[in-house]
Formats: C-alpha cells, sequence, structure tokens
C-alpha cells in the first residue's frame, strides 16, 4: 500500500564536502521510499522556484506530489557535514502557511519549519525535527491508531520533562504520554533504542567506509516507516533493517534498494561495554593550535567528540602554552592515560607526528584526519603503523566514535 | 542558468558513490559509464568571451576554468561555422582517457561509448525540458586537447549546442 509522506522540501548546501540539492526531510524520505519500490505520495509546501525543482525530483524518483503554495522555500546551509546549520526563510510562527490535511492509511509526518501538518492516520512514524522544543504529534489533534516516534537522545529528553533521563526511561514515559506504540531514540555509535511491547531492545550502528551525515536522519526515518508500515516488521526487525539501509546512504549518499542492499555488507559496531555507568573513554586530541584556522579545527573536533559522551583531553583546552620542562611531561602523560588519539596532521606539525608516534609505540589506536596529505609519501609512516587515515573530516570524526565504543 | 542547472541535473548528477581501489571513488550518475568511472568530462562555455566551466558532478556546480576563455572562442567559432547560434551555450566533452585506463587495458573504444551515451541522454533530457540541443558531428580536437592541457591527458571527444526552443 502506499506511503504518504509529509515535510519540508528544503535547499541544502554544503560547503565541505561541496554539494548542493532541494531535498529537506520529507523529500529525502519521500525519494529513499520509492527507490526501495514503495508507492509514494509526498505532500510538501513549494516555492515557484522549488516547485520546478520538485518536478523534477518527483519525475526521477517516481514519486506522486500534492503541493501547498508559499513565497520562499526554507534553505540549510552548511560549512561542513556535522556543522550546524544556518537556516534562512523561516517564517515567525505567525506567519506559518496554513496546516496540510491528511488522511490516509500510512504517513510519515516530518515536523516542518514554514508550515505545520495535521494527521489522520491508521498507522503513522513521526519525526518533531524541531530541535528548539520538540512538538508532540498530537499536538495539533493529530491522530493514529498505530503510531512510532523517532527520537534523538536531546529530543528525546525533552518530550520527556527528564533532561538528565537515561534513553530508556525517556522512551516509556513518552510511550504512556503520547499513546505512541513505538519510541525509537537515536543513539550513534551506539545504534537506536527500541521501546515498543513495554520492552527495551538495541539495535546497532553499522560501520561504513564513508560518513556523509546530512539526511542520515532522514533516511533512518524513512527506512523504519517502509518496513514498519509496509513489510509489517516487528518494530525491532524494522530499525535493525533501517539502521542498515542507512549506513548505505551514510556511505554512498544513494537511496538503496533491495538488490543494492543484499550486496551491502557493513559490519554492526558492537559496544564492548553496554553495562552501566558506562566509564567514558578518554581521546587525545593531537593536533597544531598556532593560528586560529588551526584553533578553530581543534575546536570542532572537541565538541563533536565530547558530544557523544567521549572525555576529551586536547593539549590546547587542558594543559596551554608552556616551556619544554613545563608541558611535555603532562602531554606526555596524557597520551599515556588515553584510550585512543585523534590527530589532525595537514601541515605535518612535528609535534603532532611526534604524538601519534608515541601512542602507537604504546599501542593506542590512532585516528589521522588529513585532507591534504592523503595519497602523499608523508603519511607512509603512519600507514606503516596501523593508523586509520581520513581525508574526510565527519568520516574521520565517525571512526574515532566507533573505535571508542569498540576498545 | 536554471535550464542548464537541470539538464545537469537529470542528465549528469552524481546520484551515489562507491569507494574504489583505482584512486578515484566510482560514481552512478543518470547516464551509464564504463566500468562506473564517468572518463568523460563536461564543460561549458554560456556566452562567448567567458571561460570554460567545469561540471563538478558530486557538487553539482560549474567550476570556472580561468585563462580558458581564449580556447573556448576558437570552439565557439568551430561550432558557429556548423551550426549559427550566438545565443546558446557551448558543451563539450572531454574525456580522460588516464582515469578509464586505470581499470581497462585498451579504453579507447569506451570512452567513445561513454561519450556517445552522454549525447543520447542530453538529447533526451533536452527534450523532456523543452530546451534545443544539437550535437556538432566534431570532436573539438586540438581545441578541447593540447590547447587546453599542454600535457596531453585530456582529449575532446564531442560538442553541442543547448539553448532555448525559439518559438514563432
Ligand atoms: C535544526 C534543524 C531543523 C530542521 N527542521 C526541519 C523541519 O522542520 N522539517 C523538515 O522536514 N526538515 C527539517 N530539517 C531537516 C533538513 O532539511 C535536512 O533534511 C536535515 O538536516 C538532514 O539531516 P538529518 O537527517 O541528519 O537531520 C531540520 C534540520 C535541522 C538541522
Amino acid at each position: 500500500m502506499a506511503i504518504h509522506v509529509v515535510g519540508g522540501f528544503y535547499e541544502e548546501r554544503c560547503t565541505r564536502p561541496a554539494w548542493s540539492h532541494t531535498f529537506g526531510s520529507g523529500g529525502r524520505a519521500a525519494a529513499a521510499i520509492a527507490t526501495y519500490g514503495t508507492e509514494v505520495i509526498f505532500h510538501t509546501y513549494t516555492s515557484p522556484k522549488s516547485q520546478r525543482y520538485l518536478e523534477m525530483v518527483a519525475a526521477a524518483y517516481k514519486l506522486d506530489i500534492q503541493t501547498n503554495s508559499i513565497e520562499r522555500a526554507v534553505a540549510f546551509s552548511y560549512l561542513h557535514d556535522l556543522a550546524n546549520p544556518h537556516i534562512a526563510h523561516v517564517p515567525p510562527a505567525p506567519s506559518r502557511a496554513a496546516p496540510l490535511q491528511i488522511q490516509q492509511d500510512n504517513v510519515v509526518r516530518f515536523g516542518m519549519l514554514e508550515g505545520n501538518a495535521i494527521v489522520q492516520a491508521q498507522w503513522a512514524v513521526y519525526d518533531p525535527q524541531n530541535q528548539e522544543a520538540p512538538v508532540a504529534f498530537g499536538a495539533n489533534g493529530s491522530h493514529a491508531k498505530h503510531l512510532a516516534l523517532v527520537l534523538n537522545s536531546w529530543e528525546a529528553q525533552q518530550m520527556a520533562g527528564l533532561p538528565e533521563g537515561d534513553a530508556q526511561t525517556c522512551a516509556c514515559k513518552i510511550a504512556q504520554e503520547q499513546h505512541a506504540e513505538v519510541v525509537i531514540i537515536k543513539q550513534g555509535a551506539q545504534g537506536a533504542l527500541v521501546w515498543a511491547n513495554q520492552r527495551a531492545t538495541q539495535v546497532p550502528a553499522y560501520r561504513t567506509q564513508n560518513v556523509w551525515k546530512i539526511g542520515s536522519g532522514d533516511c533512518f526515518v524513512a527506512y523504519f516507516a517502509q518496513a514498519w508500515m509496509e513489510q509489517k516488521l516487528a518494530p525491532t526487525v524494522a530499525a535493525d533493517f533501517a539502521s542498515r539501509a542507512t549506513a548505505y546512504y551514510v556511505d554512498t549518499k544513494g537511496f538503496a534498494t533491495p538488490e543494492t542492499l543484499e550486496t551491502a555488507h557493513y559490519p554492526p559496531i558492537s559496544p564492548k561495554n553496554r553495562q552501566l555507568p558506562v566509564v567514558p573513554k578518554k581521546v587525545y586530541l593531537a593536533g597544531p593550535f598556532f593560528h586560529l584556522g588551526q584553533i578553530w579545527l581543534i575546536e570542532q573536533a572537541r565538541t563533536l567528540l565530547q558530544s557523544t559522551g567521549l572525555q576529551v583531553i586536547s593539549p590546547f583546552h587542558d594543559i596551554g602554552l608552556g616551556t619544554a620542562e613545563d608541558v611535555v611531561p603532562l602531554d606526555i602523560q596524557a597520551i599515556k592515560d588515553c584510550d585512543l588519539v585523534f590527530a589532525a596532521v595537514d601541515g605535518l606539525d612535528p609535534g603532532t607526528i611526534f604524538e601519534l608516534g608515541y601512542a602507537r609505540s604504546l599501542d593506542k589506536p590512532v585516528v589521522i584526519y588529513s585532507e591534504v596529505q592523503v595519497g602523499t609519501e608523508s603519511l607512509k609512516m603512519m600507514q606503516g603503523t596501523g593508523c586509520e587515515i581520513y581525508a574526510n573530516f565527519t568520516t574521520a570524526i565517525y571512526a574515532t566514535r566507533w573505535r571508542a565504543v569498540e576498545s | 542558468m536554471d535550464d542548464l542547472a537541470a539538464m545537469l541535473e537529470l542528465c549528469c548528477r552524481t546520484r551515489e558513490l562507491q569507494a574504489s581501489d583505482l584512486g578515484f571513488d566510482l560514481e552512478f550518475r543518470p547516464h551509464p559509464s564504463a566500468g562506473a568511472i564517468h572518463s568523460v568530462h563536461t564543460l561549458v562555455q554560456r556566452e562567448i568571451d567567458e571561460d570554460w566551466m567545469y561540471y563538478d558532478a558530486q557538487a553539482h556546480q560549474l567550476v570556472s576554468l580561468p585563462g580558458t576563455s581564449a580556447v573556448a572562442n576558437v570552439a565557439r567559432n568551430a561550432a558557429d561555422e556548423l551550426v549559427p547560434a550566438t545565443n546558446a551555450s557551448l558543451i563539450a566533452l572531454v574525456a580522460e582517457p588516464d582515469k578509464a585506463a586505470a581499470k581497462y587495458k585498451s579504453p579507447g573504444s569506451l570512452i567513445w561509448r561513454d561519450a556517445g551515451v552522454l549525447l543520447g541522454y542530453f538529447s533526451i533530457c533536452a527534450e523532456a525540458l523543452a530546451l534545443s540541443f544539437c550535437p556538432l558531428g566534431i570532436t573539438g580536437q586540438p581545441m578541447l586537447g593540447r590547447d587546453l592541457d599542454e600535457q596531453g591527458r585530456l582529449c575532446g571527444v564531442g560538442m553541442a549546442l543547448l539553448g532555448r526552443t525559439h518559438l514563432g
């Protein structure tokens, strides 16, 4: 049976890696589900310009479309694919477009910035999308007989009103309060927690060669919805399928078909330790910090690693500048104490190269990010001593997170 | 520009990447290519006196190639002699045989097939978008080969004109 997708159709631009497309959560989910082989009707708002583009996307992915017109489409721009986007052309709350009304059997609903959707469905999957204050599915009068919510950890804590709550407690509370049959909480490298039938089950994330982050969340929702509503798979099986199909997107930037997914092999990331309390893994952040550009990078890497619960020891932040006698023993001790090293190697700073060599001699895993040096002679020693080397920043950050949960 | 963007989107834009050990990623684009290698690049000169622009299919961006307006004009003059269409965008297909040679022993015929397929796709997409498209039947040598890259790594494999259908 057809799946109706309602959500944003937004311009997306990324500076590095260079990318520009008009997708948004709604458009991407619609394209993903249709490529997998299920008939899709996509409901959204379009501007005259984005309408023209949507017609092309609809032809390319074989979507039926139902659009309401607005003046300008919302536009996202990202410096890199893990950065917070700039969001343009969001109308202030009072001047949002009139809500779309959707009464169908199977509906995937994304929160929207320019309007809203009121859904009456037999089966519905809902991703609130709203980064400031996630809104409950039923808050605008929407109703579904079978409802699944897909949330990230932060959204789950906000919705549950438990800012420090663990995933399982949040999921249980939200399911009860919002009459949801299924609550899924995405947890990055840890996979996702699926709450259904009064039980929590964990599904893994899958390891890929490349990581392209923009749109991965949208794809997860799309594939879960396809599996749960169309294939009628059990929630945990559907979530595991979604995790694997999303890995395909993250790896290739493309949408899977049953055939391509069959032949793609992604190993699950299996956390070494699920016992609570989890002791945070320590990452030593090696890299030069002599000018703003370098400091900027260290700052980004530190924030991104910390945001998934890793403990980061950054010489710039935690040790500082000083004489050799003052700082070097502290740096060395920090390398000895860490679980793994993330090294920013562009510029071939001697301090950084010394640190990562020292770490390898202690058998600490080292993940290298180097856009410029990849494939040159300069990285031969690192390659030969088992460092993981990535030219793509996001991939390097993910490789570090995966290493950390598996070590 | 919107027409050109739509055309490149429909025909050439990379849909999916696959890591390979050839030194570059394999790409899936709307039009097929031997080994998913895509060794034929698309260049555009929108108007006379402008530089060639290279279409980056992964980023969906046109990247200007500075200092190429003179060679592009030579190519445009050659096109004009065949089909006078001053307002059309000039499209050039430029092959990089070494890319195909990363996998195949004799890439020659594969490159010509890739170029032919690409011209065919351009024609179909132009029809769908109600644009005029005219392949010129010339390779574009030496303007797209030695004139563009002294080291001889490139080779012209076709030229075409793209414009708005003139009604009435
Ligand atoms: C802060 C923020 C707010 C967003 N709000 C919406 C929204 O209201 N509706 C929507 O359809 N997509 C929304 N998106 C999704 C974007 O258009 C884009 O598809 C998304 O960022 C893709 O990445 P993800 O799947 O990793 O979230 C939002 C994204 C972000 C980061």
